[in-house]
């Protein structure tokens, strides 16, 4: 049985992480198994836990590590965690969550606290830069969505350095290069396009319409560079949870 | 032991290759020869003797379709044998002088020889050469073929007793003597016992026949040149060695002699004489009898090829490799299509109601489709020389083969080959339904199955087709020949298509791609392009040309649309890209495709004078966007790229597709001469569109206005007197009123004098203090923008900056009014190019796909021609490396057909004027020279430019040929004068 951890810490992203977690099981066919790592008291996570019906582990030990190491178990196919609120920005990931991103070679879920309800997931929004790594890496995560009837809307933002050469007749050129581009990078048939002009993690936010989003986005791993400036965007300001992908990384993903 | 390959043509010696000597039994060649032509093949048989040997020898009366040569004579006559015998299709013919000096050159070389020491004796003159005996010896006064070897021993044997070292040395001193003697070309042979000195030889008749069969659309690449004596002899080049001319570089070459020294490299050598080259011909006609599939030429300055099929460049490919004729198209997907693949047949003016009741293009069956087990692409080769798509999977045992044509003489004809290994291909169905067309219905009867989609605007297409599969040793054949019948207003009936789809089937699939070859080379015989140096450049205006011809039909209407049928993209509307850009193409190689076009517009005339009446206007209106019905189809909203919605004014305002409309009639007079069109139905699109503008100026004072108007410039909408709309509304007032003065008839002398009153006031912008014009009345006031300040070019500039600011800035996608100067030179100021060259060229952003031919057009005659060639190559490239990222949904055919018209009025500086046509070339330092083949008013005529100018030569007389301006003249502006 492969297993999707909830890591769960006293913040209020405690809860929105379980459920996400449940929400994003079916997706990687695996059963939900809540951690936490002990820092100054279990009695929060453990009511968190036990209000979900949810079994709760405690470990000990660095969190980062301790989360690192309980992720790279073989039976695991990915983690959730929580966006926390802390002094870099409005909700950046706390410093946890993100050695985890940075480290772990499996889809990362990243859960914002305020996320509300949603028994199930509706519709992932994936943007792509037309690199090829990129759509190699989100393959799996949309055959995965597109399986549980998730609704497929990919994203490609036009960026000063990517902008077509031409773009003879608006009504048609977008809806023609969206096709082309949906062809090229994008697998799943009933996939829907939106192109955008502008800042990718602004135009990729503002896409999301409800708390059954889900944001599917290839990352790079590496804060530093390029596409970092929307991974730290999104992780700052999306309302819905992330899944990270990281790019070249093997698919644990449900076939 | 021989090729895998099905030759069209077979080209080979007689004496030791056909038959073992000239008393040999011919009939066995005489059987194969008749059967080869019967199949379809081109057989010449090249020999230094003359044609009652051969004839006589062979005794062959094929009744075509392929065609027998005898090239005889070494070199200096070809007859054609037909079921009456033998009749002379050429002869060189030697002027008395060349007879003298050929006869002065014998007796000089044999006196040479003698005074070596070495007798030699002249045994006959024939035609065009004399023969000299080396070895006068009763033992080899006769030697078989077979005894080649000892021969040469011999001869070598006696040279070396008087110092020549070979037999070369002998050749290299009669082409001295004949020289001397007075022969300027002397071809010197020699098969070893003797030496000829002649004005031809094995390669004049090699290229007579090359030629020949260029001229049937068989490029070197499907003939095989057969002979016995391709290696050296003696230290001389085989005789057979002359006929591997430059032209037959890609031909198989395959000797069946002894080849004592070995042969060429490139040669195959299998031996055994006539035997194995009958077991040869024997090989090709079961090929034949087996339906395998025929060859291409991979002519690398013809041909497209590819390699693979990756996903990135899968429906690009698809579009690139279109097959079209008559305005049915059929997108170059793999016959085994799948995820991705776009496999469409379309047929232009077809349509069905799409999203919003907006018309699109009808999908209609299917004809490529085969069940292929392992999806690999292998490689696909398209041959614009003779419009067939190729393709060849090589792996483990036979190679997966198909090739694919739409008949360039029937219409709505399509077939299909295809082999491979019994485990990898299948036909499955002959037809297959169309993705997404509800109303199919499907049938069939007595071996032909059909299928009909239906239009929900009335109209259908509709296909039948009947496959034959066969099996050969190394697998399976398929054979697959279709017919197609469409209509835009009615559904087709069965018996339209099953009638075109029998007499294809009568004449066969053989046949039909012999004469669709011919076809194709008498189209590029109008249409030929030759770019000395640059054989990207040449490659890529074959390829335009090659998409505009196949996309219009030459009768009836042919509505045009943007991507033509090469892909659905922009739904198959009609725009002013097939008025001024696709058009004039077609006016100068394939007119009666042009005329077509223009009778697409000629039948919206109600539709277009129903449009201009709902705006209180008079005349026609035409559509900016139209499909069927000639009403305005153009949508009225798009995505503004941040979730919301743009209104486009276009349809509403782009006013100028009017004159553009009358413009394209009146190109299409000026390259034809049709001057009955231009006095009927042409006239009245041009009076029309008078009409319309004369009613739709606002007079303030005596100035004439259009306000609110968009120009091709569309990054700047509902502007007021746009200059290009302006200048070519005054154009087509002015150009009516001439029209109509020049033939009383359809106009009166009122309407000419306000045509004329109505031109003459309108504004237009011009500064004469600058040489400016005002793209549109307060366009100098905006922000004075320029692209590399924000990008590179080209650039989609309103995605950059956002609708709003490149409407505030001076940022063109297009630059308007440069287009007057290429249009209509003689309404712009004199003079006013190149100031506004400079100023408009670093405004534009080139963000259409119109805009960079346009500006080597204009470049090249402001005498910048490696600026020009810049965006030349930009527009050369546009499709075959999908700069737009759309290609896939269909290749662009105005810029197309920009990049023919850069070439012949921007390089060329061809004008087209009431006195003729005049050259003012101004060519680029890599290009050596330029030739392009036109119509010019029902006459055929190469245009030729080159270091020291240019010339035009009318090729149905030959007599007539007007020099031109020499490039001295170069870096003058607008070079537009003759000499």
């Amino acid at each position: 049985m492969t297993v999707i951890i909830a890591a769960i810490d006293r913040s209020s992203a405690a809860e929105p992480v379980i459920r996400a977690a449940t929400a994003l099981a079916p997706l990687f066919d695996a059963v939900v198994e809540v951690v936490h790592v002990r820092e100054d008291g279990t009695g929060f996570p453990e009511a968190v836990a036990s209000a979900a019906g949810r079994a709760l582990r405690i470990l000990d030990g660095d969190p980062a590590s301790c989360l690192v190491d309980e992720i790279t178990r073989p039976d695991v196919v990915a983690a959730v965690v929580g966006a926390r609120g802390g002094p870099g920005g409005p909700r950046p990931a706390g410093s946890t969550a993100l050695v985890v991103l940075a480290q772990v070679r499996k889809p990362v879920i990243v859960v914002p606290p305020e996320w509300a309800h949603a028994a199930s997931f509706e519709r992932a929004i994936v943007p792509l830069d037309a690199a090829a790594a990129t759509s190699a890496a989100v393959e799996a995560a949309l055959g995965a969505c597109a399986r549980a009837g998730l609704e497929i809307l990919v994203v490609h933002v036009f960026s000063h350095d990517t902008l077509p050469h031409f773009w003879d007749r608006p009504a048609y050129e977008g809806e023609e290069w969206a096709r082309e581009f949906l062809s090229r990078h994008c697998a799943e048939p009933e996939a829907h396009i939106e192109l955008r002009t502008g800042a990718p993690a602004r135009e990729v936010l503002d896409l999301v319409k409800g708390s059954g989003d889900l944001i599917v986005l290839a990352w790079s791993q590496d804060l530093s560079w390029g596409r970092a400036h929307l991974v730290r965007e999104t992780l700052a300001d999306s309302c819905v949870p992330v899944v990270f992908v990281p790019v070249g990384a093997a698919h644990h993903l449900a076939e | 032991m021989f090729p895998d390959q099905t030759f069209e043509a077979l080209i080979f010696d007689w004496d030791g290759t056909a038959v073992p000597d000239r008393r040999a039994d011919g009939s066995g060649m005489r059987r194969r020869v008749e059967a080869l032509c019967r199949a379809g093949v081109d057989v010449a048989v090249v020999s230094g003797t003359h044609v009652d040997n051969v004839d006589g020898q062979l005794g062959a009366r094929p009744r075509g379709p392929g065609r027998l040569f005898l090239c005889l004579n070494r070199g200096s006559e070809v007859f054609e044998v037909g079921a009456g015998g033998p009749e002379l299709r050429w002869r060189r013919a030697a002027s008395k002088g060349e007879e003298a000096a050929l006869t002065r050159a014998a007796l000089r070389t044999v006196a040479a020889l003698a005074d070596l020491g070495v007798p030699a004796e002249i045994v006959s003159r024939r035609l065009n050469r004399t023969k000299i005996d080396l070895i006068p010896e009763p033992r080899w006064s006769d030697p078989p073929k077979a005894r080649i070897g000892e021969l040469v021993e011999a001869l070598l044997e006696r040279l070396a007793r008087h110092g020549i070292g070979s037999l070369a040395e002998v050749v290299d001193l009669a082409r001295r003597e004949a020289m001397a003697a007075g022969v300027s070309d002397p071809r010197i042979t020699s098969d070893a016992k003797h030496v000829e000195v002649g004005l031809t030889d094995k390669s004049d008749s090699a290229r007579w026949i090359l030629g020949s069969l260029l001229g049937q659309g068989v490029g070197a690449g499907l003939v095989a040149i057969v002979g016995d004596e391709f290696g050296p002899l003696g230290g001389m080049p085989g005789s057979d060695d002359l006929m591997l001319i430059p032209e037959a570089e890609r031909a198989y070459a395959l000797s069946v002699g002894v080849e004592p020294e070995g042969v060429p490299s490139g040669v195959m050598h299998v031996g055994g004489g006539p035997e194995i080259f009958l077991a040869f011909l024997d090989e090709q006609l079961l090929r034949r009898r087996h339906r395998r599939v025929p060859s291409v030429d991979q002519d690398p300055a013809w041909t497209l090829a590819f390699e693979g099929d990756p996903k990135e460049g899968r429906r690009m490919r698809e579009a690139v490799l279109t097959l079209a004729e008559s305005g049915i198209g059929t997108r170059g997907a793999l016959e085994e299509d799948g995820p991705g693949a776009t496999p469409l047949t379309l047929v232009a003016g077809v349509f069905v109601d799409g999203e919003e009741g907006r018309p699109r293009l009808l999908a209609g069956p299917g004809w490529t489709s085969l069940e292929v087990t392992a999806r690999r692409a292998g490689r696909r080769v398209l041959d614009l020389r003779s419009g067939v798509l190729w393709r060849e999977r090589s792996g483990d045992g036979a190679a997966l083969r198909t090739l694919r044509f739409a008949s360039a003489t029937r219409s709505g004809v399509m077939a299909m080959r295809a082999e491979g290994r019994a485990d990898d291909l299948a036909p499955g169905e002959a037809l297959s339904a169309p993705d997404g067309v509800e109303t199919v219905r499907r049938g069939g009867s007595h071996g032909m199955e059909w299928l009909r989609a239906t239009s929900s605007r009335g109209g259908g297409i509709l296909a039948a087709a009947h496959q034959a599969v066969g099996t050969v040793p190394t697998g399976c054949t398929l054979e697959r020949l279709v017919a197609y019948a469409a209509d835009p207003r009615r559904v087709p009936r069965v018996q339209e298509a099953s009638g075109r789809l029998r007499e294809a089937r009568r004449v066969g699939f053989d046949a039909l791609l012999r004469e669709h070859r011919e076809a194709w080379a008498r189209r590029w015989d109008d249409a030929e392009v030759h770019i000395e140096g640059d054989p990207d450049a040449e490659l890529a205006v074959r390829f335009a040309l090659f998409h505009l011809m196949a996309s219009a039909s030459d009768s009836g209407e042919a509505a045009m649309g943007a991507r033509g049928v090469t892909g659905d993209a922009y739904a198959g509307h009609v725009f002013w890209d097939a008025d001024v850009y696709a058009l004039p193409v077609l006016a100068a190689v394939r007119p009666g495709a042009a005329r077509a076009m223009l009778e697409y517009r000629i039948r919206r005339l109600p539709a277009a004078q129903e449009m201009a009446a709902e705006r209180d206007c008079q005349g026609a209106r035409f559509p900016w966007e139209s499909a069927d019905d000639g009403l305005e189809a153009t949508p009225p909203w798009a995505s503004d790229g941040h979730g919301g919605l743009l209104r486009l004014h276009t349809g509403e305002r782009a006013d100028h597709i009017v004159a553009d409309v009358a413009w394209s009639a009146v190109r299409y007079a000026q390259w034809t001469g049709d001057t009955g069109f231009l006095a009927g139905p042409g006239r009245q699109l041009v009076t029309e569109a008078a009409r319309y503008f004369a009613s739709r100026v606002q007079f303030d004072g005596g100035r004439g206005h259009l306000y609110a108007v968009i120009g091709p410039d569309e990054y700047h909408e509902v502007v007021d007197d746009n200059a290009y709309t302006n200048v070519m509304a005054r154009w087509t007032l002015r150009t009516a009123a001439g029209l109509v003065e020049a033939d009383d008839f359809g106009g009166s002398p009122k309407d000419v004098e306000g045509w004329r009153h109505t031109a003459d006031a309108l504004v237009d912008g011009f500064d004469e203090a600058t040489g400016l014009y005002e793209q549109f009345a307060g366009f100098f006031g905006l922000e004075p923008l320029v692209v590399s300040e924000v990008a590179d070019v080209p650039v989609a500039a309103d995605l950059l900056l956002g609708r709003d600011r490149v409407a505030r800035s001076q940022v063109l996608k297009q630059a308007d009014v440069l287009m007057l100067h290429f249009l209509v030179p003689d309404e712009v100021a004199a003079g006013s190019l190149v100031a506004n060259l400079d100023f408009y060229g670093p405004r534009t952003a080139h963000g259409s796909s119109l805009s960079p031919a346009i500006h080597a057009a204009l470049l090249a005659r402001a005498g910048r021609p490696e600026e020009a060639l810049s965006s030349f190559r930009l527009a050369a490239r546009l499709d075959l490396d999908d700069l737009t990222g759309t290609t896939a949904g269909g290749l662009h055919l105005a810029t197309m057909g920009g990049l023919w018209q850069a070439l012949v009025h921007g390089f060329l500086g061809l004008r087209l004027e009431e006195g003729g046509a005049h050259l003012a070339p101004v060519l680029p330092e890599g290009w050596r020279s330029v030739d392009v083949t036109a119509r010019v008013r029902g006459r055929r005529v190469r245009l030729h430019a080159d270091a020291s100018g240019g010339d035009i030569r009318y090729l149905d007389d030959e007599t007539r040929t007007r020099p031109h301006s020499r490039r001295a003249a170069r870096g003058r502006e607008e070079r537009e004068a003759s000499s």
